[in-house]
């Protein structure tokens, strides 16, 4: 399709968790436990993930 | 010789549950009961089976929430005391998944759904699962999207050295690593195998080679 500056690609899972949680620090704990007893097969996969804080502005 | 007492462990998507059932009771005359993944304990039992199928429609990974199942509690225990499982297709998938069985399955190399009957190398007449074959070769039937083994490389010199490797593939249908079709944990009570046994076990519907496997299990109860 002539983009030649694509030097590399990947595709992934993407997956978006809302915690209802009091501080950045109780919501890595929880996520990097989550990634790892489920969200990840170590064996075959790796995972990264990105705290966002929403500041309550999010509602259910 | 006293009969065994099979469980065959019925996840929602299982759908190889009642033919192995049906192997079980029907030919091989065995105490069959169908255990509900929700139950907390196997009971009696002293086989387990997790049948293939698409447990939990196969999301996430295959396997994966399958082995969160209650019962799989139950089931680590039943294992580490010696207790015999064979995992088949989706059950070999939960194997790996819970941790009985190194290893993962990936997508099949060619990224298709592979449905045909292949031939398998015993690499092992010795364990709970093939004793009761008197040939090396068999032919059974693989029904996957995701059979392509693989682990790291100390993994594979350890199922390698430790005569873990049960069946590898003649012609390698997926991509798997080693051409691994079926392997056992250190203690050889847990076997996982893409290959489906349950689907021949009579010659009416394609051979009998499946057969002998869970006679081996009854046979190594004896």
């Amino acid at each position: 399709m002539g983009y030649e500056k694509v030097t590399d690609t990947r595709i992934g899972k993407y997956i978006e968790l809302m915690l209802d949680v009091t501080s950045e620090n109780e919501a890595r704990q929880i996520t990097e436990e989550i990634c790892r007893k489920l969200l990840a097969n170590p064996v075959m996969e790796d995972y990264n993930f990105e705290i966002v804080n929403l500041n309550g502005n999010v509602q259910s | 010789m006293s009969k065994a007492k099979f469980g065959v462990v019925v996840f929602p998507g299982s759908n190889c549950d009642h033919d192995a059932y049906y192997v079980l009771k029907n030919l091989l005359n065995q105490d069959v009961k169908f255990l509900w993944h929700k139950d907390s304990s196997v009971g009696d039992r002293n086989v387990i089976v997790l049948p293939g199928g698409f447990s939990y429609g196969d999301y996430l990974r295959c396997g994966a929430i399958a082995r969160f199942s209650p019962l799989m509690k139950d089931i680590l225990k039943f294992a580490e005391k010696g207790g015999i499982v064979i995992g088949i297709c989706n059950g070999f998938q939960i194997l790996c998944e819970a941790g009985l069985l190194p290893g993962a399955l990936l997508r099949n190399q060619s990224l298709r759904f592979i449905c045909k009957t292949v031939r398998l190398k015993i690499e092992n007449k010795d364990s709970k699962f093939t004793n009761s074959f008197t040939k090396d070769l068999i032919d059974l039937p693989v029904a996957h999207g995701e059979g392509n083994y693989y682990c790291d490389e100390e993994t594979l010199n350890e199922l390698r050295d430790k005569n873990r490797i049960v069946f590898r593939y003649s012609e390698n249908p997926n991509g798997s690593l080693d051409d691994i079709a079926g392997i056992c944990n250190e203690k050889g009570n847990v076997l996982g195998m893409m290959p489906h046994p349950e689907r021949a076990a009579e010659s009416i519907i394609g051979g009998t080679d499946g057969k002998f496997i869970f006679q081996s299990i009854i046979n190594s109860l004896n």
